[in-house]
């Protein structure tokens, strides 16, 4: 029984990892071909957030599913809690300027280019009280950015419903949901282990991951969804016009 | 004709776009299409022409994207824009903007005219598109009364596909920038999808942006 539900927790694992850093690949890939730094770096930190949360993950199933608790483990779960932090706050920064840029009217909606630097010393603020929480008192005590990613859903996909911008609309949707599913796998997990039946079947963490797995899989649509991308159809491909070696443009 | 800025183009379009003629550039944002617009604008001033360039950005912004593409603005450029230029872009002020650059035309008829903008999006963002569809076809056939020819950008993905048709019909010439996905690889594409004086072209062109340069060649599948 028990290596039964070691095999699926490490399918789960597999899966979340694998979606993840398939978003990262997207993400990076639509990097490479962008040449606006703004756009660029939305799209770096959208690959940002999938390594991250590789890394999460796997560290979180290796830690929580051997049992491992020493003062070294404490150190590296606290410093991987406290950048989450850090990523999500620079990927939403970058998400709302790009927002901003698109804005007709260039709205700069709740003085974001003000409040983001007040914003930027809370989430640092918050990520040094999350490693020394976790060397205190353990990792898992530590509540990953419950609060932080419950708000940045609602404001994305608040700000998702108000865009007339039919890319940003989509981008901004995915973003959210992902947000709004890893905050789901965060928080369930506490009370659904209090139900004794759940727990004999080891139910709460397979929950948790599912909804991770869900929150992974609105990354790669949201890494996707940062420009739209078009098919080539094979008729129109075939006939390049030939083009004479030429050297010089500007 | 007149002549693209970028050489490759200026091959792939028979000398360049077509005198007295609107283009309309169409891309989503971030892959890089006002730079045909920057090319556009350098190489009208290198012979001497008049260039307007009406943009909801600020000229500073503008200045530093040129830079970027390492493009070199030297002349005197007009400038409609939120901040910084001559006069003062207010995208909610349809007969103002159009005043204005009638008025700036009318002055400066006697020459070759190069007209830019990448204010189109924003247009259609605030107005309705049938109020958008007028405004430009009566601007577009003023602006054919001089030696001029428009440039005008449009994001793409961020307006309905009914939309975007209804504008592409205004204009003279369609060029696409797009990323097409093909496997686990994404290709920039450029595609002439109509042109004055052309006829139909089926192909697309990779096209990259270096330092100073696009390069474009021949895509094949």
């Amino acid at each position: 029984m028990q290596s039964d539900l070691s095999s699926a927790f490490l399918v789960l694992w597999l899966i979340v990892a694998v979606t993840f850093s398939y978003a990262t690949y997207w993400a990076f890939t639509i990097r490479r071909v962008l040449v606006h730094r703004l756009y660029r770096r939305q799209a770096t930190w959208v690959g940002r957030m999938g390594v991250y949360f590789v890394a999460l993950s796997s560290f979180l199933t290796l830690a929580l599913s051997t049992g491992v608790s020493s003062l070294y483990v404490n150190v590296v779960g606290g410093l991987l809690i406290g950048s989450g932090f850090i990523v999500i706050f620079a990927w939403m920064d970058s998400t709302i300027r790009v927002a901003r840029l698109s804005d007709p009217l260039f709205r700069d909606t709740l003085r974001w280019s003000k409040l983001r630097y007040f914003l930027g010393f809370g989430t640092v603020g918050g990520a040094i009280a999350s490693v020394i929480s976790a060397i205190m008192s353990g990792f898992s005590q530590v509540a990953p950015f419950g609060g932080a990613l419950f708000l940045g859903a609602f404001a994305l996909l608040l700000s998702a419903s108000r865009s007339g911008d039919i890319t940003l609309r989509k981008h901004l949707t995915w973003t959210g949901l992902c947000t709004f599913f890893l905050w789901l796998g965060s928080q369930v997990q506490m009370p659904l282990s209090r139900i004794q039946f759940l727990v004999q079947l080891n139910l709460p963490d397979v929950i948790t991951y599912v909804f991770v797995a869900a929150g992974a899989y609105s990354l790669y649509r949201s890494a996707k969804s940062l420009v739209p991308l078009g098919h080539v159809s094979i008729a129109d491909s075939t006939e390049p016009a030939v083009l004479q070696p030429i050297v010089l443009t500007s | 004709m007149v002549s693209t800025g970028v050489g490759e183009l200026d091959q792939l379009l028979k000398d360049g776009y077509p005198d007295k003629s609107a283009i309309l550039v169409v891309g989503p944002p971030g892959i890089g299409k006002e730079a045909l617009g920057y090319w556009f604008t350098q190489a009208g001033l290198s012979q001497g022409d008049f260039c307007l360039y009406v943009t909801r950005l600020a000229v500073s912004e503008i200045i530093q994207d040129v830079k970027a593409f390492g493009v070199e603005i030297k002349g005197p450029t007009v400038w409609f824009a939120r901040e910084g230029g001559q006069t003062r872009v207010d995208i909610n002020d349809l007969p103002g903007l159009s005043f204005s650059i009638k008025e700036t035309l009318k002055v400066n008829g006697e020459r070759s005219i190069r007209v830019v903008t990448d204010i189109l999006s924003s247009l259609l963002m605030l107005n309705s598109s049938e109020t958008i569809y007028r405004f430009l076809s009566q601007l577009l056939s003023e602006t054919k009364q001089y030696n001029a020819v428009v440039l005008a950008t449009l994001e793409d993905g961020m307006h309905q596909p009914q939309v975007l048709a209804a504008m592409e019909q205004l204009f003279d010439g369609v060029l696409e920038l797009r990323l097409y996905e093909e496997g686990l690889r994404v290709h920039p594409l450029l595609r002439i999808r109509k042109m004055r004086g052309m006829s139909p072209q089926p192909g697309y062109y990779n096209f990259a942006f270096t330092h100073r340069k696009m390069e474009i060649t021949p895509y094949a599948k």
